[in-house]
This record gives structure tokens, sequence and C-alpha cells, in this order.
């Protein structure tokens, strides 16, 4: 499979991020940096007339975004160090925060299953976070898990030991769960809401998964994309042309692909 | 014991507002967050809050200190209107709220141009009545601390005024909004002159205030030095007019020409001052975790 890339939109005022596809168009998050880091914001590229709209503004660093099965938009607020809900009448809503009573710290990707539970990857970054110095970060970069019961949501750690995890995906069957840190990507066999041990299936660096229905996995790795089997083995390398590639997701049948330098690009076999 | 104030870079003239002598005495402790500082003359207290422990403490003359309000939306900045009312930066409720002499509470602000403001950091009063406050978006961002809606809606994150009583209801403008994260705020004594802090630019900026409540464009004040712990928080000034704000290592003294007299090297971390005693001579810092009191040479600007 061959792939024509071209950009879309950008380049925008930092770099770009997370995409989550609501049926008709692209939303992806640009990341602002220095004083104005807060005012990040969640673009939506609509591929019928090539028109880039903003979604939401001021997000202070939303990085990666995921639909819910109830429609709402969620993002992983990096320098609040929580995973917002935007809601779909336009305020935004706080879930659960704290684990063990503690502040966890960045998030950076998640995952959300058919049973509306948010799975996601949770990195120590050198960041300047949002408010007061007293909630330092802690050691531990870990696999969360968000669930909620009669919309009061729970916060646990399921995985620890990660190495600035960057991106989080399910497989299809939602028995396996992927994750993407700088020693390479894992996979953990989900038992209910619990994991077990980790398999790494490569020893790359990836920035960001794409699960495919058949299984595969469709990952960003620098200036190129690469196509891997469930098992991990690598099928095809494809060159992409936009420059350092950050995250990677289907809209329709078009591969859409953020990059470091704040372009939204599109690829199409 | 109680520890001298340890002082460090000090020019020529900052002796005369905070002697080396000058001790800093610890009057409370145990606070999440520390901040809203304000003295009441009518009744000598003293008040502040605890932003994350959602408290309004007050302590009346002569010492024991009282929860005057729990929760409280995280209440922020605190200061009392002429006629003795506490008014209220209300952080997390996004509002400016007053406490009527009955108990009760009514929202002064709470939207502008139909959009619910940021949240409310801290607040003046203007001797015409006129209440201003600073409207970052803390509450919208800050782990701990959080409004119940985390969305920003205004397109900028400035400086409010209230127009004093007997103009129109809701009649809130915006006259600054050049600002990334305006915090304190402190009007010259001749009230000419409002300072702004920006605790992401770490500045302080001065705009010339109008007869018809807008302001003039951004002068640069002074541009906070150090890179210690602490950033441009709680403002205050002198009746001479020397400038008294939070940053690197603790409290900046500055003086009126924008020119650093000295840091005042306070324990914790500094969120904000008032001054107060009868004298108003002198000043009390809250920092996250407790109250200081320190006497200094020059009175500082009246309240209430």
């Amino acid at each position: 499979m061959a792939w024509r890339f071209e950009r879309v939109a950008g380049p925008f005022e930092g770099p770009a991020a997370g995409l989550a596809w609501d049926g008709a168009g692209m939303l992806f998050s640009v990341l602002s940096q220095g004083p104005r880091a807060g005012e990040g914001r969640i673009l939506r590229f609509d591929p019928k007339t090539g028109e880039v709209t903003v979604f939401r503004a001021f997000t202070n660093r939303t990085s990666g975004l995921a639909f819910g099965r109830d429609g709402a938009l969620y993002g992983c607020q990096e320098l609040s160090r929580r995973i917002v809900r935007f809601n779909p009448e336009g305020s935004a809503s706080l879930l659960a925060t704290l684990v063990d009573g503690r502040l966890h710290n960045l998030p950076t990707s998640l995952a959300i299953d058919s049973r509306g539970r948010i799975w996601f990857c949770d990195s120590k970054r050198p960041l300047r976070t949002s408010g007061p110095l007293i909630y330092p970060q802690g050691d531990l970069e870990s696999i969360l898990l968000l669930s909620s019961n009669n919309k009061i949501w729970n916060l646990r750690r399921l995985a620890a030991g990660l190495d600035t995890p960057r991106a989080i995906a399910l497989s299809p069957d939602e028995r396996s769960l992927y994750v993407a840190d700088r020693q390479g990507l894992h996979a953990f066999t989900i038992r209910d809401d619990t994991l077990d041990a980790r398999r790494r299936l490569s020893e790359r660096t990836l920035s960001g998964l794409n699960v495919q229905p058949d299984g595969r996995i469709i990952a960003c790795a620098g200036a190129s994309l690469i196509n891997l089997e469930a098992s991990g083995a690598s099928r095809e390398t494809w060159p992409f042309p936009g420059g350092e590639s950050v995250n990677c997701a289907f809209g329709g049948r078009d591969l859409y692909v953020t990059t470091t330098a704040g372009e939204l690009w599109r690829g199409q076999s | 014991m109680t520890p001298r104030v340890e002082i460090d870079r000090a020019a020529p003239g900052l002796e005369r507002l905070v002697s080396r002598e000058a001790q800093l005495e610890r009057l409370h402790q145990g606070m999440s967050f520390g901040e809203g500082p304000v003295w009441n003359r009518r009744d000598g207290s003293f008040w502040w809050v605890d932003i994350v422990g959602d408290t309004i403490y007050r302590r009346a003359r002569g010492g024991g200190t009282e929860v005057f309000l729990r929760p409280t939306m995280h209440a922020n900045g605190l200061t009392f209107d002429r006629d003795g009312r506490l008014l209220v930066a209300g952080w997390a409720s996004r509002s400016v709220w007053r406490v009527e002499p009955d108990g009760s509470v009514r929202t002064l602000a709470s939207h502008f141009d139909g959009r619910r403001i940021n949240s409310p950091n801290d607040i003046v009063v203007q001797s015409n009545g006129a209440v201003w406050f600073t409207d970052s978006p803390g509450a919208l961002y800050n782990p701990g601390m959080e409004a119940e809606d985390l969305q920003q809606y205004l397109d900028f994150q400035g400086v409010f005024r209230i127009a004093p009583e007997g103009t129109p209801p809701g009649n809130l403008s915006a006259p600054i909004r050049d600002t990334v994260y305006p915090n304190g705020l402190a009007f010259t004594p001749d009230e000419k002159t409002l300072y702004v802090n920006d605790s992401r630019l770490g500045e302080i900026r001065a705009y010339d205030t109008r007869a018809d409540g807008t302001c003039g464009p951004m002068r640069l004040f002074h541009k906070l030095e150090g890179s210690e712990p602490g950033i441009a928080d709680g403002m205050k000034v002198d009746r001479e007019g020397n400038v008294y704000c939070t940053g690197p290592a603790g409290v900046h003294v500055i003086g009126p020409d924008g020119k650093l007299l000295g840091r005042l090297l306070v324990p914790d971390h500094c969120t904000n001052m008032a001054f107060g005693d009868d004298d108003w001579r002198s000043l009390y810092i809250t920092t996250y975790h407790a109250l200081y009191r320190l006497r200094v040479g020059v009175p500082g600007v009246e309240v209430g």
C-alpha cells in the first residue's frame, strides 16, 4: 500500500498532537507554548470544504483526544494534570484527578472502550504545570483507568514503571492494551479491569498508535509511519513527507497525521 | 524565638521601610494555600483564606482565629468596601461576591458581554467606590481548586471594574485586556495609576486611570528578579508609593520609580500581603501554609 500525503492545515502556533474523528471532520489539538501555553486549541478540519474551525480554545495544552460512547470529547489536559470532558454544549468538566489521594502526573494519550472506561498513560515531564507548586509531580509513570458509576468517576493505577509513555490504544476486541514509551511498544493483556504483565512488541520509539479493525497497528515513528502486526512484527514502513509525525488516525479511508511543526497532513491511498 | 527577616539585594532606602532588625512573627499556620489577607479597620480583626482548604479565616484583635466561612467555592482575594462589607474574589465560583450585613451573599459580577468570566483572583476598591479585580484563568486550570465548569469563554484575561453603586446594575467593564495572567493589583496613593502584576510574564505593569473608569496604555513598571521559587502574586502599595510584590524568594520592595529596593526572604512560598494594625504599619504576609506579620516604617494605603 502506498500513501499520497498532502498538508491540509497549518502550521499553527505550536505542535499539533491528538486526533479524533467526529464522523465528518477531524478534530486535532494544537499545543501552545511559553507564557500563553493555556491558550492551546482544538481545531476541526472539514474534508468536504477544506476549512479549519475552532472547536475549543483555551485548552491548557490538551493533547490526546478521544470520543466517548456518550458522544462527548475527552482530552488529556497536560498542564492541568487531568482528563477533561468537553461537554457538547460548550462547557468542560472534571472527572477524577486523585490516585491514592495524590494528583497524578501529566496525561498525554487516552483510549476509551465500549463500556466508556478511559485508559490513559501518565508521565513525569519537565513542564511547568498550572497552579501552585504544592503538588510536585511524582516519580511513577503509569497507566491509569477512569471508570464511572452513576456519574461518579473513580481513578485507579493499573501499571507503573513506564518510561515517558506517549501513546495508548486498545485492540479491537479490547483484550489488549498497547502503550508506546521510550523503551518501545508494549502490550498488556486486559483482565476485566486489571492488566497482566507486559510484553514488549517492538523496541522502536513511537509517538502515536492507531489500531485497525483487523488488529494491525499503524504507528508514528518520526519521519515515517510503520505498519505492525498485532504481534509487533513489522509489515511495512511508509516514508512521511511532513517532517516529524506525532499522531495518526483514520477519518473515513484517509489517514490523518499531526506533526511537531504544527501541521495536519492527510494520506490517501 | 521570632526570627529577624532576612533581606538581600538591599539598595539605599530600604532600611527606612524595613529595618534590618525587623522580625517576622508567625500568627497562624496549617493552611494549604493561604491567600486573601486583609485588615478590618472597623474592629481590628484580620482576615485571610485557604484557597485549597476552602475556608475564610478571621483572627480577632489580639489573637484567636476562627473559621468565618467554609466551604467558600475556593475564595481567593478579600477586601472591604467603604461600608465595611467583605468583598470576595470568588475564584472557583467565577464571580465577585459580597457579604451583606445580615450575612447573606450577593453576587456583584459573574458575566461579561453575556459570557461567564474566568476566575477572579484579587480585588481592590477605589476611593470612589469602584471595585477592580483581576480575572486570571486559574480556577479553570489549577489542580485542587477547580471551578465546576473548566471552560474559558472570554478571549482575554484582564482586569474588570465594577462601577460604583448608584450606576446601573451590571455595569461591568474591562479596562485592561492585555495581561496574560493578571494577579495582584493596587493603586498608587493618588489613584492616578493602577499597578497590575502578571504571574506568567513576571512583571508589574502600570496603567494610568481615567475619570471615566478606563485606563491608558500599559507601561512596564518593573520586571521581577531572581530564579528562586516564587511568582508575581499579591501586591500592595504604601503611602509613599513603594510597591510590595511577591516574587522569587519572597517579597520584593520596589520604589515609586520602579527600581528594586530589596527582597525580604520569607520562609515558605509567599502568596500575598496586606497592611494592617491601627497605624497601618504592619505588613501581614500569607504563604502557602502560614500567616506572618512584620513591622514596617511607612504605613500602607488604607483599606475599607
